[in-house]
């Protein structure tokens, strides 16, 4: 129990972390504290294979994948805090949709507390082979689903940037004929600087 | 014994080992690629063997300027040496040292270990990053790129050895080879595991975080004195335990050769794992350094399909004996 409220208001706090901090990198790393948090709070829920695969696949994967983004897109910026808010009126959006999971995540949990017996756990509970009878028995329709989903995401993603790449690819206007010289061959026009770095080739 | 001071001593104990294993892995470093480039390396500190470069070398980063870089971002800075040396010092709880000696025996010791690894990452991004320099930036973003790549295939590689043996806990990976090292039945596995680690370590032929021709150091081009000191021991901690998964996962943990059982498990498994890092040492002293595409090729084109079919093909022997 000490170590639930312990862990808890880390998490918590981290999860402040994510909203206050200015600067969309320093979100991304309190959201890390926040998972890693979560991730031992299933390990004393009797869940670590759970809270590894948590810090392996959210802290180590997605968080760096998110990182990796904003690193690059956010280098130098330092936002400016006099700058207007862009979405107005989302604080109190924020606070009626938190106390409206809050609300509901209580009732649940109440109504979760009348009913099992925490201390009766089945036998190997969360291990890794119930873990993957659970994954691939009842909740195999939804597992799946979801790696059909994310696929989509992939392939769409693809889609997008190589269709946007073509267009970038395509000279601007027709190659103006050099008057003297050779014929621009594919390797010179990959450097051509007027098409950027990279134009062409990569 | 009392827990907690059981625990107490396993901390201090790690710790004594990762800075004892600094020491002597940049010596080693030092005196081999000497040797195979033709020259001495080290000979004036402590003895003519220069068995005492290390510790000058330790004398002079504490000694250096902590310098920190205009605008960076200063928890990040501060922070960054602590976050990539903490996962190296918490894998040492799950290896399988000798017959009953690992310090905590987990039922999930393999996916621990990745786990905790996968944080490496972040601390090299905090410091790149939070260098405001856009060399450490650069190298930062290259380590994401090649440590997201290569940890694929490196999961999946070692997923045959836990088809074979049925368990993740080390232990039972290590009992499991009584018979035969999983070197033999999983050669690929174990060749994939081996690059994908290298890569993993930031080593050459893989360093193109840290190119020095290009970024200078990469990621931790602004550090200086005992927080760059930080990020060597934290490498150099990586390369024995990666060794040292490698040993336990392939190459019989702490099983000894035959005829040769006399000598206590714990002897085998550090020697075995120090062959494994000589050999780590070789690879970067002899071939150069790849170009990023190329690096990207072999992780996604070669590295991680040859994987998923040792996997199949793994799974398809078992199926059908």
């Amino acid at each position: 129990m000490i170590s639930f409220a312990l862990i808890g208001a880390a998490a918590v706090a981290a999860a402040i972390g994510v909203v206050t901090a200015r600067h969309p990198v320093h979100s991304v790393l309190w959201l890390i504290v926040h998972l890693c948090s979560l991730a031992v709070l299933y390990m004393t829920l009797h869940a670590p294979f759970l809270g590894l695969v948590q810090v392996l696949l959210y802290a180590g994967a997605v968080m760096v994948l998110f990182l990796f983004v904003l690193g690059l897109l956010s280098a130098r910026t330092r936002p400016d805090p006099a700058e207007p808010e862009p979405l107005t009126g989302q604080l109190g959006w924020t606070i009626g949709a938190g106390v409206v999971i809050a609300a509901v995540l209580l009732l649940a949990a109440g109504a979760g507390a009348a009913g099992a017996n925490p201390h009766a756990l089945p036998a190997g509970f969360g291990g890794v082979s119930a873990f993957g009878q659970a994954l691939f028995g009842p909740y195999l329709l939804p597992f799946e689903a979801t790696a059909l989903a994310l696929l989509t995401a992939i392939v769409g993603v693809v889609a997008l940037s190589t269709g946007h790449d073509e267009a970038m690819r395509r000279p601007p206007t027709e190659p103006e004929a050099e008057p003297e010289g050779p014929a621009l061959d594919v390797s010179h026009a990959a450097m051509d600087p007027r098409r950027g770095v990279g134009g062409g080739r990569d | 014994m009392n827990i907690y001071l059981a625990a107490l001593l396993k901390v201090v104990g790690v710790l004594a080992f990762v800075l004892g294993n600094a020491f002597i892995l940049i010596w080693a470093e030092r005196k081999i690629s000497g040797y195979m480039q033709r020259r001495y390396g080290p000979l004036r500190v402590g003895g003519p063997a220069g068995l005492l470069q290390s510790a000058a070398d330790i004398l002079k980063l504490m000694a250096k300027e902590d310098f920190v870089p205009g605008g960076a971002d200063l928890w990040l800075w501060w922070l960054a040496p602590a976050v990539a040396l903490v996962p190296a010092v918490l894998v040492y709880l799950v290896l399988p040292i000798g017959r009953s000696f690992v310090l905590q025996n987990l039922s999930i010791g393999l996916v621990f270990f990745a786990s905790v690894t996968s944080f490496t990452l972040i601390g090299i991004f905090m410091a790149g990053w939070g260098s405001n320099n856009k060399y450490s930036l650069l190298g930062a973003m290259r380590a994401g790129a090649q440590l997201f790549s290569y940890e694929i295939p490196l999961i999946l590689s070692t997923i045959g050895v836990v088809m074979l043996t049925g368990s993740l806990t080390l232990q039972r990976i290590v009992a499991a080879q009584a018979n035969v090292w999983f070197v033999v039945p999983q050669i690929v596995g174990f060749l994939v595991f081996y690059v994908a680690s290298l890569a993993e370590l930031n080593r050459t032929p893989f360093d193109l975080a840290e190119a020095e021709s290009e970024l200078i150091a990469g990621y931790f081009t602004e550090y200086s004195g005992i927080r760059w000191a930080m990020f060597a021991v934290a490498e150099y901690s990586n390369l024995f335990t990666t060794s040292a998964l490698a040993v336990t996962l392939f190459l019989g943990g702490w099983r000894p050769l035959p005829l040769l059982a006399f000598i206590p498990g714990w002897v085998w498994f550090v020697l075995k794992t120090y062959v494994l890092v000589f050999v780590g040492i070789w690879i970067r002293w002899t071939l150069p350094r790849v170009r990023i595409d190329q690096l990207m090729d072999l992780g996604w084109k070669f590295l991680f399909p040859v994987s998923v079919a040792n996997v199949l093909v793994t799974a398809l022997v078992l199926a059908v004996r």
